[in-house]
Formats: structure tokens, C-alpha cells, sequence
């Protein structure tokens, strides 16, 4: 384990195992493909990308507190969703791409706020960041207060839930989003080392000839546009993002080419134990951004008062 | 030699056994119809039409009657579990819009049928009953329900009073022209006074309250009594107010669920609105 992150494989398709094979349902033949697996699938993709994006902006910006989300790109998927609810659209044929339609305009402003004099700058980032994100909630907020949709439904279907059910087309375009999504991952995971070089000081990154400018901005398109996918498929999941990567700092030191991929296997574990947790123990099934807190903060306090 | 024939016997039997199990159980899922309600007022109705063996599954929420508690729930109101609905084997499962319209997309995917109640009024009410009676085959019974209902409607009528109604304290809720509950009261003789709203459950100012003057308060939900709503703000002008015209008693469930007991509700503000007006301080 304290050295090659791929061993968490071996957990992590254990609990795939246990997620196909536990439910109310029991187990049938019907339920564990149609209702389970795509659980799962979300599940992976979700917690997956998310720790691994959150792991890269915490590495980039020097901020321990950074999650996916501080850059204001879920609150644009987050509007996208209640505007296609304003006009009365549940379905899953048509949420998933108005979201990302936001969240992509979310992205543009806020890669037009962030540049100063043509450059883009870390703090610029975070701030234009913060500042679309609220933007874009109050828009939201407004857009839900002329829907004619009970709140709680939004409520939900925004805090992120993986209970999905494909058809064949919406089958079809998660796994093209699923496959881009990877390459995604992986040109992400070519800067691992710039990463760690920028992570001993900016100076030092110059000095050994890393276009740091540069870095930003690709880091930042790429993570916006990872991050819009998966809150256009299951909401914003909050949480994972932000702490799976302290977890994965805790096991395997500060080389992000060893943080990143340990990310994404500890987020996809996570999220699928908590979505087990939310379908299973209550008789009502519980939002999993609640349930994922609740795994979450205590194991942060716990890495907080070891700092 | 022989103790493994013995084995093998009983090996066979427990496979014949299971068989048995197996084919009464598809049997027995052929006979009878297998039924899941996720609205509270729906389940009232099976349970008038005597049909509560068909129900395998309802919500939470599903209280009344005291049977409808113990059957298996499947889940809240707007968030059901699509797995525990799915694991029942439903042949139809009842909600309503638009409240679940998450949940109809999913069954449909499923293509578990559904049966969608929107009763707009009393009318579109006792159609609703007949057409899950026949739907259950409790036909019979679901007319003579309906019938009983009308007739029982048609014998309560309320003098033209202006009331207002609450159904939500914070923030102040009431109902408007397309709600059910206004319908009915409008029908029956009393004045809701946000009749003039279109939309079923306006969000109401304290302002707009104390403009309209009503003349009794009928509070529809749990969360305040009487003596709260005498000591709002700007309300001790309003007529029901100072003549302590304030209706609490009821239990709510009873005139917003669109069901059979409305006629219990409708009957109980009856008797206390025709009790002396202002008979208390």
C-alpha cells in the first residue's frame, strides 16, 4: 500500500462487489443491471474524477482548501439544471446537457474575470472563481422561485444523487463523456511533476523553466471541464473532492504522480460506501452529500489537529 | 451405498420443494395484482375500496388507516427508492404530479405502468376513485363510495364567510383558486379570500392578510395554534382575530388529503362554524 497506489484497486473492486450485490432489492437479475450498475458506474466516475481534480487544484494553488468546485463551474451546471427545471424538463435525456451547456459559460466568464492583462494569475483565479460561483446560486435561486416544481425535488436533484437509470442513449453518451473524461484525467496527470516542482514555490518552478502561466490555465480548463461533466450527470456531490486528496497525502507522501491516480481510486471507494450507506440503512433514501460529510468530516478534523 | 442413496433422496426432495415454492410463488404472482401507492390520499382510497391485500408498498407519509402503516414503505414522498419499488414486482404503481415526476420518468424507463391522481376538484376526485376501483376490480364498491361522498358533499353548506386559510407558517402559505381545498369550499358557500390567485399554494405577505379582512382563521398544519396567530403582528385588526374566530382543531390531513375522509373534515368546520360565531375571546 505505501508505495503503489494501484494496489487500492483491489478495495475499491471489492466494494463495486459489495454495491452490485446489497440492496433492498436483494439480489436479482433485473435490479443489479438496470437500477445497481449504473450506480456504480456513476459512482466511479463521480468520486473518481472529483478527489483526482480536487487533488490537482489543492497541489496548483497552494491551498489546502481548495475543491473542485472554487471554480465556480458547478454553480453553472447547478443554474443549467434549474433553468431545464423552470421550463419542466426532469428527464435525463435533457439535464445532463443543458448543465454542461452552463457550466461551459460558467467556465468562459471565468476565464475572462481571471485574466489580468492577459495573464492569469492563481488569486485572480480563485476569486473570479468565487465570484461567478455566487453569481450563478443566486441565479439559480431565482430560477427555482418561479419554477413550478417543489423545492425538495430540486433540492435533490441538485445535492447529487446517483440513482440513475439509463437508456440506451443516455447509456451511450455517459460512456463517450466516461472515455473523454479519461483522456482528460490523463493529460492532467502529465503535469503531476510540474505539480510537485510548483508545489515547492513559484520561483523555483520558473527557475527550472516551467511556464507556470501556462500551467494554470491548462490545469484550469481542463479541471472546469471535468468537473462540469460529472456535476451535469450527478450534482454536486460536495465533500469527496476536498478530502479524499488529505487522505491520499496521508498514505502516500506529496508526489502528486502518486497523490492523483491514489485519488481517484480512494474518491471512487468513498463514494460508492456512502452511496451504499444512503440506499441501505434509512427507509428513505438520503441525500449523498449528507452522507459523505458525514464520512468526511472526521476524518478532516482528525487530519487538522495532526497538522 | 445406502447412506448415499439416502442422501441423494433427500437432496431430490429439497430440490422438488424449491421447485414446489418456486411454482406456487409464480402462481400466486399471476392471481392477484400487486399494487404500489405513493400517495398518501391514494392509499386512504385502496384501503376504502377494501383492497389493502393488493397493496405491497406505499410512502412514509401513508398513515391512515392504521393498517396502511405497516406495510412496507418504499421511501419518502418526492425521493422513493426506485430499487425497493422495482424489488416489489408492482403491476401498477399510483403517485402524482408533479411532485414525483423524478420517479414516473424512471418507471416508465422500467416500463412499470403508473397511474398518475390530479384531482382538480370533487368531480375529477370521485372519477379518480371509480377509475382505481376499476383498475383493482372493486367497481361496485367504488361507485358506491363515490356515490356516498357526493351525496354526503352535496349536504354541507357553509354560509358565505370570509376565511383564510393557512397551511404553512413560515413562510405564510395559503391556498389559491386551483387548489383542491379552495374548490370545494368556494363550491360549498364559504369565500377563501386568495380565490382571486391563480396559483394552488401562493406564498402569502401578512400585509395582504389584514387588507382582505377575513373573518375566520382555519390553520391546516401543526407547527402553530391559536394563541401564535393571535399575537402576530398587525393581525389583532383582522375580524376572525377579534372575534377569536380561529379554527385549529382540525386535523389537517383531513381536508388536504383529496380523499375520502374530506367529508369528515368538511363536516367537522361545518359544526364549528355554525357553533355561535365569536363565542369565544
Amino acid at each position: 500500500m505505501r508505495n503503489n497506489p494501484s494496489l487500492l484497486l483491489f478495495p475499491l473492486i471489492a466494494i463495486i462487489f459489495l454495491s452490485l450485490s446489497l440492496g433492498p432489492g436483494g439480489v436479482r437479475g433485473e435490479i443489479i443491471f438496470k437500477i445497481r450498475l449504473p450506480r456504480v458506474l456513476l459512482g466511479i466516475f463521480a468520486g473518481g474524477v472529483l478527489s483526482f481534480v480536487g487533488g490537482v487544484l489543492q497541489g496548483l494553488l497552494e491551498n489546502p482548501l481548495c475543491d473542485p468546485y472554487i471554480l465556480g463551474i458547478a454553480s453553472g451546471a447547478t443554474f443549467g439544471v434549474s433553468l431545464s427545471l423552470l421550463f419542466g424538463h426532469v428527464s435525463y435525456f435533457f439535464i445532463p446537457p443543458f448543465a454542461f451547456a452552463f457550466s461551459l459559460l460558467s467556465l468562459f466568464f471565468v476565464y475572462t474575470l481571471a485574466q489580468v492583462s492577459g495573464r492569469i494569475q492563481k488569486l485572480s483565479l480563485i476569486l473570479s472563481g468565487v465570484l461567478i460561483s455566487f453569481l450563478f446560486s443566486s441565479l439559480s435561486i431565482l430560477a427555482m422561485t418561479f419554477s413550478k416544481q417543489p423545492l425538495a425535488q430540486i433540492i435533490y436533484l441538485i445535492m447529487g444523487n446517483l440513482s440513475v437509470l439509463f437508456s440506451p442513449l443516455t447509456l451511450m453518451s455517459f460512456l463517450i463523456v466516461f472515455i473523454i473524461s479519461l483522456i482528460l484525467l490523463y493529460f492532467l496527470f502529465s503535469y503531476a511533476q510540474e505539480l510537485n516542482i510548483l508545489s515547492t514555490g513559484e520561483e523555483a518552478a520558473i527557475s527550472v523553466g516551467i511556464d507556470t502561466e501556462r500551467l494554470v490555465r491548462m490545469v484550469f480548463i481542463i479541471s472546469s471541464l471535468l468537473t462540469g461533466f460529472v456535476v451535469s450527470f450527478v450534482g454536486s456531490i460536495s465533500f469527496v473532492g476536498l478530502v479524499v486528496p488529505h487522505i491520499a497525502r496521508a498514505l502516500y507522501g506529496y508526489d502528486h504522480r502518486k497523490i492523483l491516480p491514489a485519488s481517484f481510486l480512494l474518491g471512487s471507494s468513498l463514494l460508492l460506501i456512502s452511496d451504499i450507506f444512503a440506499r441501505t440503512t434509512a427507509p428513505v433514501e438520503l441525500p449523498l452529500s449528507v452522507v459523505t460529510a458525514l464520512f468526511g468530516v472526521p476524518f478532516f478534523f482528525y487530519r487538522l489537529r495532526r497538522l | 451405498m445406502g447412506q448415499l442413496s439416502k442422501k441423494t433422496f433427500l437432496f431430490c426432495s429439497f430440490i422438488g420443494l424449491l421447485l414446489l415454492l418456486f411454482c406456487a410463488r409464480g402462481t400466486k404472482k399471476k392471481l392477484s395484482l400487486r399494487v404500489v401507492s405513493l400517495v398518501p390520499s391514494i392509499t386512504e382510497v385502496i384501503f376504502a375500496l377494501g383492497k389493502e391485500s393488493l397493496l405491497v408498498g406505499n410512502t412514509i407519509y401513508c398513515d391512515y388507516p392504521e393498517g396502511a402503516k405497516k406495510i412496507y414503505k418504499v421511501g419518502d414522498f418526492i425521493n422513493p427508492s426506485l430499487e425497493k419499488i422495482v424489488a416489489l414486482r408492482p403491476d401498477i404503481v399510483f403517485l402524482t404530479l408533479p411532485a414525483q415526476k423524478i420517479i414516473q420518468e424512471k418507471l416508465n424507463t422500467l416500463k412499470i405502468k403508473t397511474f398518475v391522481s390530479q384531482p382538480k376538484d370533487f368531480e375529477t376526485m370521485l372519477d379518480e376513485i371509480k377509475e382505481i376501483g376499476r383498475q383493482l376490480g372493486a367497481e361496485k364498491r367504488a361507485c358506491s363510495l363515490s356515490h356516498f361522498l357526493q351525496e354526503a358533499k352535496e349536504k354541507i353548506r357553509f354560509p358565505p364567510i370570509k376565511v383564510y386559510i393557512e397551511i404553512s407558517p413560515q413562510p405564510i402559505i395559503s391556498i389559491g383558486k386551483k387548489s383542491f381545498l379552495s374548490d370545494i369550499l368556494e363550491k360549498q358557500g364559504l369565500k377563501n379570500i386568495f380565490s382571486d390567485i391563480e396559483e394552488e399554494y401562493p406564498i402569502i405577505r401578512i400585509e395582504d392578510i389584514i387588507k382582505r379582512d377575513p373573518e375566520v382563521v382555519l390553520i391546516l398544519h401543526p407547527l402553530s395554534r391559536k394563541e401564535e396567530v393571535k399575537k402576530r403582528l398587525g393581525l389583532e385588526k383582522v375580524k376572525a382575530v377579534q372575534s377569536g374566530q380561529i379554527i385549529d382543531e382540525i386535523n389537517p390531513d383531513l381536508l388536504l388529503r383529496p380523499g375520502p375522509r374530506i367529508i369528515e373534515g368538511l363536516k367537522m368546520l361545518h359544526s364549528i362554524l355554525s357553533s355561535k360565531p365569536g363565542h369565544e375571546k
